[in-house]
């Protein structure tokens, strides 16, 4: 008798956690921030002037292949600026007409004061399409060599 | 042989200075827009800072390019839904406005100031083209138009785009659009 009331107990104890447990999770999910992409594996790794190229050939079908994927994009930077509402561009160079357009994400702008314009870099970030260059949002600082100044200047 | 010299120093003067003067542009325009509905727990709302406008002077024409794809949503389910099950990104990755300002010529650049403008054309969104009358304020510094802003109203249903009844108590119907330009001039290509 003792021990099934124990029985009944442990599996109302078990329900309760066991709902507590998934309206948390569901909670978690719902209000989960929009992650970084430091720490997310590029979907692909493509040159700045080869993905510019893609674009101008056939959009469509560049859109269908990059369209909202996670690209790694190496090339070297034509522009660094940053907006009034205090968002990092940093453009890198494609073709005489194009470049690809990176917005830094909020808070993960600040390796780049390492960087000037003409040096290569990488950068990783969400493809978004194409208007009068290809844009990126969400970006982060790729898998990239550090600027030989700035080794120097650690060397010292 | 004056004439000619004349006209000929006119043209070029003409050719060097006009475009650079009469067309304003910026790729780094911000668009935001609030969906949230009256008595909503949660704000819905998201921001692009990748707008691509044109403006010439002269004309009054105006255009907004937008990549649906570089809205971004504090939340990520939120952006997730957004892009998948309303405006479809995949499939309408743009949308884009072309218009005109009615009004262009009450704008003096040789005085500083704000100038109330009305703006008419057709945007098209989710694949679906509306006409649309909306005001917008424009910046006048130093000679040339440094910026333009714009608050307006869209519905939902006209551009086919559905609120399921069962986020109706969080997604408002009617959406509120605010553009916010900061120009540049044109350099003549």
């Amino acid at each position: 008798m003792l021990s099934r009331l124990k029985m009944k107990k442990f599996i109302f104890i078990l329900i309760i956690s066991g709902l507590f447990t998934a309206s948390l999770t569901a909670y978690y999910y719902y209000h989960k921030p929009r992650e970084s992409l430091t720490d997310i594996k590029p979907d692909l790794t493509i040159g700045s002037e080869e993905l510019i190229a893609r674009f101008e050939e056939n959009e469509t079908k560049a859109n269908s292949l990059y369209l909202g994927k996670i690209l790694e994009v190496e090339g070297h930077i034509q522009n660094i600026t940053i907006t009034e509402n205090n968002i990092l561009n940093v453009t890198i160079k494609g073709s005489d007409f194009a470049g690809i357009e990176c917005q830094f994400a909020n808070n993960d702008s600040a390796q780049i004061r390492y960087f000037k314009v003409g040096d290569l870099i990488s950068l990783k970030g969400k493809c978004s399409g194409f208007l009068l260059d290809v844009v990126l949002v969400d970006c982060v600082l790729g898998n990239c060599k550090i600027p030989d100044q700035l080794v120097k200047s650690m060397n010292q | 042989m004056k004439k000619i010299v004349i006209l000929l120093v006119l043209f070029s003067t003409y050719s060097l200075v006009l475009p650079a003067q009469n067309r304003v542009f910026t790729k780094n325009g911000r668009a935001l827009f609030d969906a949230t509905a009256p008595n909503s727990p949660e704000k819905i709302n998201a921001v692009n800072d990748k707008v691509t406008s044109v403006l010439d002077i002269e004309s009054g024409a105006i255009q907004f390019a937008v990549l649906m794809n570089a809205f971004i949503f504090e939340k990520a389910l939120m952006q997730e839904h957004f892009h998948e099950n309303y405006v479809e990104s995949t499939k309408f990755p743009k949308a884009d406005f072309k218009g005109q300002i009615s009004d262009i010529k009450k704008i003096d650049l040789s005085k500083d100031q704000e100038y109330k403008v009305m703006v008419s054309g057709k945007l098209t969104l989710h694949g679906v083209t509306k006409t649309l009358e909306v005001p917008a304020t424009l910046t006048v510094k130093d000679g040339q138009i440094i910026a333009g802003k714009s608050v307006f109203k869209i519905l939902l249903s006209d551009y086919n785009i559905n609120v399921p009844s069962l986020v109706s108590d969080k997604l408002s119907p009617i959406v509120s659009i605010h553009l916010d330009m900061k120009y540049q001039p044109m350099k003549s290509s």
